[in-house]
């Protein structure tokens, strides 16, 4: 086997992928070839060597990352503001506008109209039970419908919910810091 | 705990999750960083950063990886571009003063053709090309195999062998006339003392 071969095998060796049979040709060329010998010596030595140089990270690293996730936390609280904000604002100014209608009307019309705006619910509420009653002979249908209405609402919010958790964990990081 | 259960965890929302895998990944991060940055405080920065990086894109991480090949990736990556921003070029281990040992030192011939040989490997590791350097450094000082190389890289498999190849004939040929002017003698000593 010649210098080429040996040096090829040599490779394999510090791959690992290297049979039994191989292995004992190399070592065979190895004990009659002194240049052969000192490369591997020499490469396997500085290979070694390369791996007691490994550094070290210092031990503080842990607790700088932590923190900063951790601090995350409050900046997530911070970046769901425009979700509260913007509703907060609507519902102020529907608040102003009828404090506004109020003390401009008095309060007898306001109470009139909130009286009215009740009575068009329920009438609402009568018609599908009628409708109900008519269709699918049963009184109960209206408040099932009521019911699964109430359900849905409820599944619409906590799916939002937990969007804005998720999200929070990974993207509103980049939005704080950035 | 496998890793993968680890950034289920926090993507699930568990923050405390991302702490066991900084401590496992830190020092393969913090090595890619200082082979690439040759600057200790550079290198402890970007290893942060790196950490946040990959905590905050977690979800997009994909399971069929390795963590340690992806987060490897993201070392490689932030620290090649850090390091283009700052166009540094001093050694990497030369800030490491535990290894300078001044010649009345006091120690023992052995330990100090040790830390000779040491300067010497580090020298030589240093004079190879980038992309053979972090070659060597990623297969042989971080343990990442194959596949996970090509992973970091992008590289396909024969490139990856092609290139690792080439440069451990680079440091065989660097480190000849060491080991040559040292004769057969230190090198068989050098090998015994790792145990080979």
């Amino acid at each position: 086997m010649g210098c080429e071969k040996a040096w090829k095998l040599m490779m394999s060796r510090l791959d690992g992928g290297i049979g039994r049979r191989e292995s004992m040709i190399l070592e065979n060329h190895l004990r009659i070839c002194p240049e052969c010998r000192r490369q591997s010596a020499s490469l396997q030595a500085a290979l070694l060597e390369l791996e007691q140089l490994k550094p070290a990270a210092p031990g503080t690293i842990e607790q700088k990352v932590m923190g900063r996730i951790r601090g995350a936390r409050r900046k997530e609280t911070a970046a769901l503001l425009p979700y509260i904000v913007l509703p907060a604002a609507l519902l102020t100014g529907i608040l102003a506008f009828l404090l506004y209608k109020f003390c401009m009307a008095g309060p007898m019309i306001m109470i009139d109209k909130a009286a009215r705006a009740l009575t068009f619910f329920y009438k609402v509420y009568e018609s599908m039970d009628a409708v109900s009653s008519i269709l699918f002979n049963t009184p109960y249908i209206s408040e099932i419908l009521v019911i699964t209405g109430f359900a849905l609402l409820a599944g619409v919010i906590v799916f939002v919910f937990m969007g804005l958790r998720k999200k929070g964990n990974s993207e509103v990081y980049w939005r704080a810091v950035k | 705990m496998d890793d993968l259960v680890r950034i289920r965890r926090c993507l699930a929302g568990e923050k405390e999750a991302f702490e066991p895998l900084v401590s496992k990944y830190k020092n393969l991060v913090y090595g890619i960083a200082l082979n690439i940055l040759h600057n200790r405080d550079e290198a402890a920065d970007a290893t942060q950063e790196v950490f946040l990086k990959a905590w905050a894109n977690l979800g997009r991480y994909n399971p069929e990886y390795s963590f340690k090949a992806w987060i490897a990736r993201i070392a490689v990556n932030h620290s090649i571009n850090v390091s283009q921003k700052n166009r540094r070029s001093a050694a990497a281990w030369d800030e490491d003063a535990v290894f300078r040992i001044p010649a009345n030192s006091g120690l023992p011939e052995e330990e100090l053709l040790y830390r000779e040989e040491q300067d010497r490997v580090k020298q030589a590791v240093e004079s190879l090309p980038e992309m053979y350097r972090l070659m060597v450094i990623l297969f042989h000082q971080q343990s990442l195999s194959y596949d996970e190389i090509c992973q970091v890289t992008d590289y396909p498999l024969s490139i990856v062998k092609n290139r690792l190849y080439r440069a451990r004939k680079m440091l065989c040929e660097r480190l000849r006339g060491y080991y040559e002017g040292a004769g057969e003698e230190e090198t068989s000593w050098a090998v015994k003392k790792h145990g080979s």
